[in-house]
């Protein structure tokens, strides 16, 4: 019975942990499939599993998707704080842009008992603590950017090393076409995808999301979730 | 709860996210770990075979090549690849300067020559040598496979 309260406890977390892995272990396999039907096609032997999830071509692959992600949440939690969107559950209400009262946001000495101690010491601790959550998005798309920079660097060296051109530096591998193709076109589709949940939301409904207004709400109504 | 910006399942997503991402850290840096070793073998590979050519041992010079670059020998001097490779003009290369490894290639440069060699199986092995760089173009080399 404990477990089955954990389960439903976490459910969510859980939920996308599990289709996370799944995903991330079905790309690694598809990925080595379609490396090594190149290598056939040029006549070079086949990598093996342990080869390709250690490689920059896999490495690459999957870091320009996480930087990617994490600036949409970067911005986003940023974004939110000073832009509203009338009508829609994503935002606050009209009223509401900026960082708001101590008092609304719960710190120093309007914190419960129960706020996190971050919240109640006030100072540097507390001015820290409100950011967070944008801090740390910030810090996980940077590196994760990084890591794609290094990651997509190398696998354009090999590229041009087998094609018998000459490689580029990091620097000049970063002001490289290659890099911002594989970057740009992660970040057009989050912005597409967050752009489209915050107007599509004003008008349509999930009933029993949180992502959603009430069914009954009007289309006027801000910030509601249901 | 309030939607996609600061709904509590989002940031249990990016937990897990988080974790992937520690991983994937380890895995680059495990990654440079092994290119300077990658990088003496490769040039191992690059002035063996050099030493082979200049000491006329043709059969030592195709054994450090790609399969790919014995073909092209064998198809281009129309004689074996031990035979072949002793009719090739090489210069010789001088001193090594550099090698560049990056995945399953690597990149050697020498005083006067550069090299390409490629990882197959457990060694490394030329797949390109007398190679010379030409603006906007690929390399042109001497003895060239794949």
């Amino acid at each position: 019975m404990k477990c089955r309260g954990f389960l439903r406890d976490n459910g969510l977390g859980l939920f996308f942990g599990l289709v996370f892995l799944l995903a991330l272990f079905g790309q690694s396999l598809t990925g080595r499939a379609d490396d090594n039907n190149h290598r056939r096609t040029q006549g070079r032997e086949e990598i093996s599993y342990g080869s390709y999830v250690s490689s920059s071509d896999f490495a690459v692959d999957v870091a320009e998707n996480w930087q990617s992600e994490y600036l949409q949440f970067l911005l986003y939690i940023a974004a939110t704080v000073w832009l509203v969107q009338r009508g829609s559950p994503e935002s606050k209400e009209l009223s509401d842009a900026g960082t708001e009262s101590d008092e609304k946001q719960m710190v120093g000495e309007h914190a419960d008992p129960d706020s996190p101690r971050w919240a109640r010491t006030g100072g540097l601790r507390t001015l820290v603590y409100s950011r967070s959550l944008v801090l740390w998005m910030g810090a996980l798309f940077f590196g994760s950017w990084g890591a794609q920079s290094v990651a997509g660097w190398s696998a354009f060296n090999e590229q041009q090393i087998g094609d018998r051109q000459p490689t580029l530096s990091w620097a000049g591998y970063v002001t490289s076409a290659d890099f911002w193709n594989r970057t740009l076109q992660n970040w057009q589709s989050e912005f597409l995808a967050v752009g489209s949940m915050v107007v599509f939301s004003i008008y349509l409904r999930q009933r029993g999301s949180p992502e959603s207004k009430p069914v009954g709400a009007a289309h006027a109504a801000t910030g509601d979730t249901g | 709860m309030r939607g996609l910006g600061s709904g509590a399942g989002r940031v249990r997503r990016a937990s897990r996210m988080i974790g992937a991402g520690a991983v994937l850290a380890v895995v680059s840096l495990g990654g440079c770990a092994t290119r300077d070793a990658d990088a003496a073998r490769a040039t191992e590979a690059v002035v063996g075979f050099y030493e082979a050519f200049a000491a006329g041992d043709g059969a030592a010079a195709c054994q450090a090549l790609s399969e790919q670059a014995v073909h092209e020998v064998e198809k281009s001097s129309s004689k074996s690849c031990a035979e072949g490779i002793v009719d090739e003009q090489l210069d010789d290369p001088g001193q090594h300067v550099d090698t560049e490894v990056f995945g399953d290639e690597a990149l050697a440069t020498f005083e006067s020559d550069t090299a390409f060699v490629t990882h197959v199986g457990s060694t490394w092995l030329v797949a390109a040598a007398g190679c010379e760089p030409k603006a906007g173009e690929p390399y042109d080399c001497t003895i060239q496979g794949g």
